[in-house]
């Protein structure tokens, strides 16, 4: 359409004298890069680049793959669900009612033994089971402006269901993330001495000095109909209160661990631990599961084997591919750029 | 106006229908109702585009007239809102842009899915991303799409008020008579309108009166259709008399003109001047766009303004076509819809399953809450029963998991695609140096359907051929003059023109017969004098042509430049002017004619003008001698029914003879015929002229009629042959096309002759091929000559079957057919039910050849195929003829060339050359395929995995569609995450080099086979897809599992494995890495990590800081590396396996590329000539040493060699090269004596010879006075020129000359001219040996190779090295069997690319018509080259067992082996000119030694060696093989003999010794060198049977043999023990030799054949 238009439009043109310096000036400038002829490399997976990859894969997996083993190995984790023995032989057919009956004393005691030496920081986790933090309603129920600034306390949009009172004054901190906060308390003693447990640093330090304001605190929080978990200390800002950092960081997965504090004291196999507990948290009314989790770390963090194992499995893989390609190689040898194995001239008489 | 092939629209209503006809029918009113039928009746194939074109043609009827009253532009028309001048080419207005620009964006579906989803979104229960979030990428296309049209739209704009602010002189309405300046916009039509010298004319315009006092005005309309040549258009002379009246507006002057249509080269109307009537045609007209020239004012009235004019109407917009991918694409797309369904399903499903279990839970459970409490009522929260929950979640699902339909493909499409079509615009190989054009896209939206053609359909003239028409030949009165003589470039036989002081002369130089010229110049008034001067006069004056003066430099002496819209008739115009009839100015009543230095008026009473029904012009003449003669010119066909054949019957009969070998020579014919009208004849005509002429309706059938009427009983004069050049490159480019597996149909509207003939010149048709002729009348005979043709062709598949199963078992090679058939078949055939047959005969022809076809019925064929095949269609013409067929193919081609530019504006590609199709399909269509194929597969795989993470994700989140990865991510993840190298990747990658596509033709195949994009690969990807998002999702979820990790840690990791992964794997799948691809994919890569971190940064978000944490931890680092480790293992196993064991062309091709040393052997053009020197001189000179007595050659005597030897003399004994050297000197040399020496290049006055004295004498002279070349050089000269090379541009000239002065300066100039004069001098030759051969062909003369007695008695040459020489006398009677005829020194010179020689020789086509169809051969001998060596063998079947003994076969040069009866006789008859080798028969050949087995010249080989070496001697002619490696060797030690080297690598196992030859591998190379010299110290003593390998290389990397070990091992079979098992293999076979090759230099110098 252009060079029609633009042909009627066009200025007057087409004299001999003008069209000689137009002509030379309508060849395409050469340049490499026009002509696609920029320099490159052009790698093709001979047989030696696929052994070689292959071979290197292997080399490196498979020692991380080790490292990785021993490092999970070295983590000691004494795992232990209590949501069910802590309950009462006569109320375990309600276990909903017993958990929302407040004046039911919730304490319960533990006793832990400590498989193998740990050594300090031993981290003290509640992992939760079935408890869909990341659930869609569930993570979009907070307002992140009202826990920052204090002049923003009546900024619950999003909160839903758990904005404001009944009253319609507004919640600090807001939405079904804080409101649901976790409120089982540990209380750890060896022998007779009582374990401390550190509950300050469990939470980023990047949520406490931004996200969480120094001068916000908590108003008319807990105090609807339905409770759904641990009070806050109304005198305590919020960048104070790490359970709570700790808890509205949401996890991932439905199964997650949540820091509780850290015990500083190394402890030594079979000791035995005692841990006297309020179960207070309802998971009963959804059938999740609740444990304590003592474990000490490594450098890849707490007890998993999966990695090592893929790394060796993937180590070995590669090792055996190798090994594979090399025999396959030796045994059909394809000479790389021989024309002859072009498809007309496997069959010079055929179209 | 050439005969049939440059057609008007007209044309488009009815295909050439060739009756003859019979002066006695036509009639006028037969013709008329002819006429009119054909204008009623839609003939097939028609479409509402021609239809409307051809409806101007209809005659004028009073109801769609318009009628214009000249001068008062009021009361033009009332019942028409006619539309001013202003031209509004801009789309948008200030108001109208946002609404009318967002209407067309939204046109895209692609945007509407955008917008439905941003919508969706939008609403608060599905609200999934934020709002910002979701609109964000749609807002941002859109309105960089809306800035950019803006900015056009602007522009447009802004040339739009240019135009119409141009100034205009126009009448002034008030009655003043004067002109005043207005602006375009404000003309309307009826005003009056002066227009001066080299201005723009404002509108479309009737002239009424130009500056030239006859009313011509010149215009050029290079801006209308791109003809850069001027037109001439008139005023009528009774609006030039009544001008001043008309300006004065006292008279009335009415115009009736047809309404405004798309025709720009017709016109009709009527013109009511003082109740006159005027007819008014298409040279009456002048159209908006054109330039007024040569005239210094003009005046015309308005008839069309505006929008109306036909050149606004012309300007139709781009082509849009979708192409063979993105319908394909369709269909993954719709699956992926099915997926994205299937999953957004399961999801909402889920869900709905889980709320019902938990319906119970959902109201105490702290991550749900069903009711908000806080209202007091207790309302739901956010939910609405399970029912509506799961619809929600759908939606959601959707929402979230849009990215499976990869939006953002269409737009990274249009972008590559842009790229593409920059570099297809940009590059140099397509850039036409002659028409100054590059290559154009029109059509943007299919580039990667050049990749995928099947079909071409191309037109012949202007297309294949230059459209430049050349006077060749005439026929007068049955006799034959083509024995042109080239007129010496300083013009002193030129034919001047003297006028005053000055001389005219024409511009082109034509040549000229002087034995014609006498005859004209002859005082006597003889009989032959007379019809020869009339013969000029009709060339002279019947035409339409106009002769405009042109200075040069010398003031005495001007130019005559003939312009005219025919091409043929200014190459007869020119003719005419050479012979001294000299057109000197034409008006509309008036010619003069400068007649052999006596100038003559000539009156014009009348001009029939061409038409395609009767395909013939005539013109009428009142001559100065008072009487009136009418001239007619035309077609044959239509001539010879016109013509008084009661008289001339011998005449016509030599006339046809005449014409026939014309056009066999593929030249243009067109008859001349005369009449002599009488007082009578001419009033009768003159009233019927007159009255059809002002005819109100019908004018045209009228003027046929009228034109018919009097076109009878003429007097033969004679027949004229132009030649229409072909264009360059144009056999080769055929001949790749057709190796690429492209089926290549011409379809040209010439004769089938011509076509044929032309076919043969370009290499189409081949002689071997069988032909299949269909022309036929009537239906049912068109019928049984198709029923007859299958049965044929089913026949010859069978026969050439049964022959492949009796030779190799396998393979599927057959006799060529070629089909050949004409228009008039085609009507009966198109279009019924005979278009199946035809399909079916069509589609098993390798070549299709239709001739006189109609421009619609080229759309039929398209159609043909288009509707039965799933192939893609390319069409490729020039002229408005081929439009229909442009628009029907799936891609159509326009060459913007001689003929105008409609082609070029209906196509979707235009281009400058035919040959540039080359670089165009097989490698940027390759390109842009593959390129885009494997984007369409990437961006798939790639959206799909990111949406399968999503999805695995989904199943832990209870199903809510919640994602870990940010909303910020997941929109720029097709963005800006992974957009940019796909666009790269898809712009810039290229598989395999420029070099290799084109000389590998057949790698086109992959995109014709649909190899990079089909349903398996789609699968394939979506399987690795779906394995990969596994891998990212599970490895991470099974290593954080149980641990604090938060949403958006993982999701950060989540986006990063992704992101990185899908360019790992682009990297993987990359071919060539330049530093944009780097750039794009590792700056992806990095792009991607700022973006995490960056939105990590923002506290807000949930994510804050979570990728600071988590990257801190060992973990992170090593998920990440498990992922791309075990992610890509499948994928880069599956792809290392199949690229290595099942590797396609493709992949060995880039393995060629990369590894293939025998590339640069190969590429080395001139190599084998030069090495061929060598030999000649060293076995020349060890000759001479011998003392040899020169042998007294027939040939020698007449040539005169320049050397002090005779070539015949000397045998060197090398598998087949020995006889190219003997065979070379004598049949290549050009002969000394005059006329014509090969070196008359530079100037004419040394006409010396180049004898021995001389040859020193100019070796020391400069080089500009005179280049006498060396017998070496002329050596080098001709086996280029033998080896095709017969025109070579500027850079191979460049090559050669660098060659060339090896032995002695020479310049550029100097090889340029000596190409020039060797082409014409083999014509000339070539043209003189077919007289000789038509008259018998046993006389010419016989080159007879007998190959079985070639067994020569060679001896050790002391001095050069191995190869023996022998004396003259016994060696050449007893090794080769020369009978040197005299007429044929020349007979191997003649260039095999001329392809005249073929078309004499083949053999006679099957004619299918309805009554004869028979097949036989003739016993005609043909020339070929069998080891170099010119043979003339015999057509047909060959007993190769007899001619060169047993187990020998014959290898064409293009490696493929011919098949042999068991008997040892050939089944295919040999090709004319072209080069086989024999080979020994490869006994016992298993299915893998066949594939090892191969035999170069008696020297055993692997396949690689010998695939290179073949495809370089098909490439380079008869070249002897192991000069190439020689060479290459040579270059690495310049002190070895080249010859030797040769020799030593003879005996070399080759193929290890391409290890050493590796240049990257320089201790490799050195080692080679070393073992080299070592093996060359032992010099010509017998080396031992050691095998040096075993010394030199522990490894083995090669191996060596030598002589003696060979000759063992042909003695004794048994005891013949090689290292190495590839070497068992490969000499497996190799236990005898063959005679006829030569000797062998393996064997035992005394015992020289058979061991």
């Amino acid at each position: 359409m252009n060079s029609s238009s633009g042909s009627a439009a066009g200025p007057s043109s087409g004299s001999g004298d003008e069209s000689a310096p137009r002509r030379n000036s309508k060849r395409p400038k050469y340049s490499k890069f026009t002509q696609q002829e920029l320099p490159a490399c052009k790698p093709i997976l001979t047989p030696k680049w696929v052994i070689s990859v292959f071979t290197l894969v292997g080399v490196i997996f498979v020692p991380i793959g080790i490292a990785a083993l021993m490092a999970s190995n070295s983590v000691v984790e004494i795992v232990d669900r209590y949501d069910t023995e802590c309950i009462p032989a006569n109320m375990i057919a309600d276990k909903v009612a017993y958990i929302q009956n407040d004046t039911i004393n919730k304490i319960c005691t533990r006793n832990l033994t400590v498989p193998k030496d740990m050594d300090q920081p031993i981290y003290v986790y509640y992992q939760l089971d079935n408890f869909y933090q990341n659930h869609r309603r569930y993570v979009k129920s907070r307002n992140d402006a009202q826990l920052k600034d204090a002049d923003k306390a009546n900024k619950t949009s999003g909160c839903d269901p758990e904005k404001t009172t009944k009253d319609g004054s507004p919640i600090v901190p807001c939405g079904l993330i804080a409101w649901s906060l976790f409120n089982d308390t540990y209380n750890f003693t060896l022998g007779n001495q009582n374990l401390s447990v550190n509950k300050n640093g469990i939470s980023w330090k990047s949520d406490r000095d931004h996200k969480f304001g120094k001068d916000v605190y908590p108003k008319n929080f807990q105090n609807g109909t339905l409770r759904g978990g641990a009070n806050l200390d109304p005198n305590k800002s919020l960048n104070e209160q790490e359970n709570l950092i700790v808890w509205m960081r949401t996890a991932a997965l439905p199964t997650f661990r949540k820091l509780y504090g850290k015990i500083h004291q190394d402890l030594k196999a079979n000791d035995t631990i005692m841990v006297t507990l309020e179960n207070n948290y309802n998971t009963y009314s959804f059938n999740g599961k609740k444990k304590l989790v003592l474990s000490t770390s490594s450098w890849l963090g707490g007890k998993n084997d999966f990695l090592g194992i893929a790394y060796v499995t993937i180590g070995g893989l590669c090792f055996f591919l190798a090994t594979a390609f090399t025999v396959v190689y030796l045994v059909k040898p394809r000479k790389l750029g021989d024309p002859s194995y072009l498809s007309w001239n496997r069959n010079p008489l055929g179209h | 106006m050439a005969d049939g092939e440059r057609t008007t629209f007209g044309d488009l209503l009815r295909p050439i229908a060739d009756p003859p006809v019979r002066p006695d029918l036509i009639s006028l009113s037969a013709s008329a109702t002819a006429a009119a039928s054909a204008a009623v009746d839609p003939p097939h194939g028609s479409r509402a585009e021609a239809d409307r074109l051809g409806a101007s043609l209809k005659e004028l009827a009073d109801a769609d007239a318009r009628i214009v009253f000249v001068g008062d532009p009021g009361g033009t028309d009332p019942r028409l809102v006619l539309p001013g001048n202003a031209v509004r080419t801009a789309k948008y207005s200030f108001l109208t842009f946002i609404p009318r620009n967002l209407f067309e964006q939204f046109r895209r579906l692609a945007y509407v899915y955008f917008l439905a989803i941003a919508v969706l979104n939008q609403l608060p229960q599905l609200a999934v991303f934020g709002r910002g979030a979701s609109v964000l990428p749609l807002a941002f296309v859109l309105l960089v799409t809306a800035v950019k049209d803006a900015y056009e739209d602007w522009r447009r704009h802004r040339s739009d008020r240019a135009e119409n602010g141009r100034a205009a002189a126009i009448l002034d309405p008030a009655g003043s008579g004067q002109f005043r300046p207005r602006r375009w916009k404000d003309l309307r039509v009826g005003e009056v309108i002066k227009v001066l010298a080299d201005q723009s004319i404002p509108c479309d315009m009737v002239l009424l009166a130009t500056s030239d006092p006859t009313g011509v005005a010149y215009v050029q309309t290079i801006n209308l259709d791109g003809e850069s040549n001027l037109k001439t258009r008139y005023a009528k002379q009774e609006t030039m008399s009544r001008l001043p009246s008309i300006i004065a507006g006292s008279v009335t002057t009415v115009i009736r003109c047809e309404t405004p249509n798309r025709n720009i080269y017709g016109f009709h109307a009527n013109l009511e001047v003082d109740g006159k009537r005027v007819s008014l045609g298409a040279s009456n007209i002048i159209l908006r766009g054109c330039e007024l020239k040569n005239t210094a004012w003009a005046i015309g009235v308005a008839v069309y303004t505006g929008i109306e004019t036909k050149v606004m109407l012309n300007s139709s917009g781009a082509t849009s076509k979708r192409s063979r991918l993105e319908t394909h694409m369709n269909r993954e797309t719709l699956l992926l819809s099915a997926i994205l369904i299937t999953l957004c399903s399961a999801v909402s499903i889920c869900n709905g399953i889980w709320l019902a279990i938990h319906r119970d839970e959902l109201e105490l459970s702290q991550y749900f809450r069903k009711r908000d409490y806080s209202g007091g009522d207790e309302k739901y929260y956010n939910y609405y029963g399970i029912a509506m929950q799961v619809f929600f979640v759908f939606l959601m699902a959707v929402i979230v998991f849009q990215i499976m339909i990869p939006i953002s493909l269409y737009i990274s499409m249009e972008l590559v695609r842009l790229g593409q079509a920059y570099f297809m615009i940009r590059d140099n190989n397509l850039y036409d140096e002659s028409s100054s054009s590059r290559f154009q896209c029109r059509a943007l939206n299919i580039n990667e359907d050049l990749g995928q053609i099947r079909y071409v359909f191309s037109d012949k003239t202007g297309t294949l051929t230059e459209n430049k028409m050349v006077f060749q030949c005439a026929s007068i009165r049955g006799i034959d003059y083509s024995e042109g003589k080239d007129p010496s470039p300083n013009g002193s036989d030129v034919y001047y023109v003297v006028v005053g002081d000055q001389f005219w002369r024409p511009k082109m130089l034509v040549k000229t017969d002087p034995k014609l010229v006498r005859l004209l110049r002859s005082e006597g008034e003889t009989q032959e004098g007379k019809h020869a001067r009339d013969f000029f006069l009709a060339l002279a004056a019947c035409n339409t042509i106009v002769p405009l003066i042109v200075g040069t430099p010398d003031p005495k002496q001007k130019l005559i430049d003939y312009q005219g819209e025919s091409p043929d008739e200014q190459a007869l115009v020119y003719a005419a002017a050479a012979y001294g009839y000299v057109l000197i100015e034409r008006t509309s009543g008036h010619i003069v004619i400068d007649v052999l230095g006596d100038r003559q008026r000539f009156n014009v009473l009348g001009l029939h003008e061409f038409d395609s029904d009767r395909k013939r012009m005539s013109v009428i003449i009142g001559c100065p001698d008072r009487t009136v003669r009418l001239f007619v010119k035309g077609a044959d066909s239509s001539m010879f029914g016109v013509l008084e054949k009661s008289i001339d019957l011998d005449i016509i009969r030599a006339t046809e003879t005449n014409l026939h070998a014309y056009s066999s020579m593929g030249l243009r014919t067109l008859v001349v015929g005369m009449r002599e009208l009488s007082r009578n004849d001419f009033e009768v005509w003159h009233s019927a002229y007159e009255k059809a002429s002002t005819a109100l309706y019908g004018r045209g059938s009228l003027l046929r009629a009228v034109a018919s009427s009097v076109e009878n009983n003429l007097q033969i004069l004679g027949a004229s042959g132009i030649e229409d050049k072909l264009q360059q490159g144009v056999p080769e480019a055929i001949k790749s096309l057709r190796q690429a597996g492209l089926r290549v149909w011409v379809l040209t509207g010439d004769k089938q002759e011509t076509a044929i003939s032309i076919g043969y010149s370009c290499k189409l048709l081949t002689s071997e091929m069988t032909h299949i002729v269909i022309n036929n009348n009537s239906e049912a005979a068109c019928r049984k000559s198709l029923e007859d043709a299958i049965a044929i062709s089913s026949k010859f598949v069978a026969i050439s079957s049964r022959a492949q199963n009796t030779v190799t078992g396998t393979g599927s090679a057959r006799v060529p057919l070629a089909l050949i058939i004409d228009g008039t078949s085609l009507v009966h055939i198109l279009e019924t039910e005979l278009e199946e047959k035809l399909f079916k005969i069509a589609t098993v022809c390798d070549v299709v050849l239709c001739c006189r076809v109609a421009p619609l019925q080229k759309a039929g064929i398209v159609a043909l195929i288009k509707k039965r095949t799933e192939d893609m269609t390319l069409a490729i013409g020039d002229g408005a003829n081929d439009v229909s067929m442009i628009q029907m193919a799936d891609v159509g081609i326009g060459i913007s060339g001689q003929e105008g530019r409609q082609a070029v504006m209906a196509s979707d590609f235009a281009m400058g050359q035919f040959r540039f199709l080359l670089p165009l399909l097989l490698v940027h269509g390759h390109w842009n395929y593959q390129r885009i194929a494997y984007m369409i597969l990437y961006n798939f795989y790639r959206n799909a995995m990111f949406v399968f993470i999503m999805f695995w994700y989904v199943l832990y989140t209870a199903y809510t569609l919640t994602t870990a990865i940010t909303e910020w991510s997941s929109v720029l993840y097709s963005v800006l995450y992974t957009a940019l190298p796909t666009v790269v990747v898809g712009i810039l990658d290229k598989d395999l080099s420029r070099r290799t596509l084109l000389k590998y033709p057949r790698l086109y195949g992959a995109g014709q086979r649909e190899e990079r994009y089909n349903l398996s690969l789609f699968i394939l990807t979506m399987m690795d897809a779906i394995w990969q998002s596994l891998v990212v999702f599970f490895i991470p979820y099974l290593a954080y599992r149980d641990t604090t990790v938060d949403g958006s840690s993982l999701g950060d990791l989540w986006t990063l494995a992704v992101v990185t992964l899908v360019n790992i794997h682009l990297a993987m799948d990359v071919f060539r890495w330049n530093w944009i691809t780097h750039l794009s994919i590792w700056g992806s890569i990095a792009v991607a990590v700022m973006c995490v971190i960056l939105i990590d940064s923002i506290w807000f978000l949930p994510g804050y800081w979570a990728i600071y944490h988590t990257m801190k931890t060992g973990l992170f680092w090593l998920c990440l590396l498990g992922i791309f480790a075990a992610g890509m293992i499948p994928r880069f196993t599956m792809k290392a396996l199949t690229e290595y064991f099942m590797p396609n062309d493709i992949q060995i091709s880039r393995e060629l590329e990369k590894f293939g040393n025998f590339n640069d052997f190969t590429d080395c053009l001139y190599t084998e000539t030069d090495i061929r020197f060598h030999l000649l001189h060293s076995a020349i000179s060890s000759a001479a040493s011998n003392n040899t007595k020169p042998e007294a050659h027939p040939s020698a005597n007449r040539h005169s060699l320049p050397c002090q030897y005779s070539p015949s003399i000397v045998t060197c004994i090398f598998g087949g090269v020995t006889l190219t050297v003997v065979s070379f000197l004598p049949l290549t040399l050009p002969p000394v004596s005059p006329p014509s020496p090969p070196t008359e290049a530079m100037d004419d006055q040394n006409q010396d010879n180049y004898g021995g004295p001389n040859l020193q004498r100019s070796a020391l002279e400069p080089l500009r006075t005179r280049w006498t070349p060396k017998p070496e050089q002329i050596l080098i000269l001709e086996s280029i020129f033998n080896s095709g090379m017969v025109n070579p541009p500027k850079d191979e000239t460049v090559r050669i000359r660098k060659l060339l002065e090896q032995f002695g300066s020479v310049g550029d100039a100097n090889v340029f001219y000596w190409f020039q004069n060797r082409r014409s001098r083999s014509r000339r030759r070539q043209r003189q040996l077919q007289a000789s051969l038509m008259a018998d062909p046993r006389a010419a003369g016989v080159v007879q190779h007998a190959g079985g007695a070639a067994t020569s008695s060679p001896s050790n040459s002391p001095g050069g090295g191995f190869f023996a020489c022998s004396s003259s006398t016994s060696a050449a009677a007893s090794s080769s069997n020369f009978v040197i005829d005299d007429n044929a020194d020349d007979l191997f010179s003649i260039s095999r690319q001329m392809g005249f020689m073929e078309a004499t020789q083949t053999p006679p086509p099957f004619m299918c018509s309805s009554d004869v169809s028979h097949l036989h051969n003739q016993p005609e001998t043909i020339t070929v080259f069998i080891d170099g060596v010119a043979s003339e063998v015999p057509k047909g079947p060959i007993d190769l067992r007899a001619a060169f003994g047993h187990n020998v076969m014959l290898v064409h040069s293009s490696g493929e082996l011919l098949p042999v009866t068991e008997h040892g006789i050939l089944m295919q008859s040999l090709q004319m000119g072209e080069s086989y080798f024999s080979e020994l028969e490869l006994k016992n050949a298993s299915p893998s030694s066949s594939m090892h087995g191969y035999h170069l010249r008696g020297v055993p080989c692997d396949a690689h060696q010998y695939q290179c070496l073949r495809r370089h001697s098909q490439r380079h002619g008869n070249a002897p093989p192991m000069a190439a490696f020689a060479k290459a060797l040579q270059s690495f030690a310049p002190f070895w003999e080249p010859a030797e080297v040769v020799f030593r690598l003879s005996i070399w196992r080759k193929t290890k010794f391409t290890v050493l030859m590796d240049r990257k591998k320089p201790l490799n190379h050195l080692l080679a060198l070393l073992l080299l010299s070592c093996l060359l110290s032992m010099d010509a003593a017998p080396l031992s049977s050691v095998d040096v390998s075993s010394l030199v290389s522990p490894a083995g990397t090669f191996a060596l043999r030598n002589r003696d070990e060979a000759a063992t091992k042909v003695i004794d079979k048994e005891t013949a023990e090689e290292g190495g098992v590839s070497l068992n293999e490969r000499t497996g076979f190799e236990l005898d030799d063959y005679p006829g090759s030569g000797a062998n230099s393996r064997h035992d110098p005394k015992n020289p054949g058979k061991p």
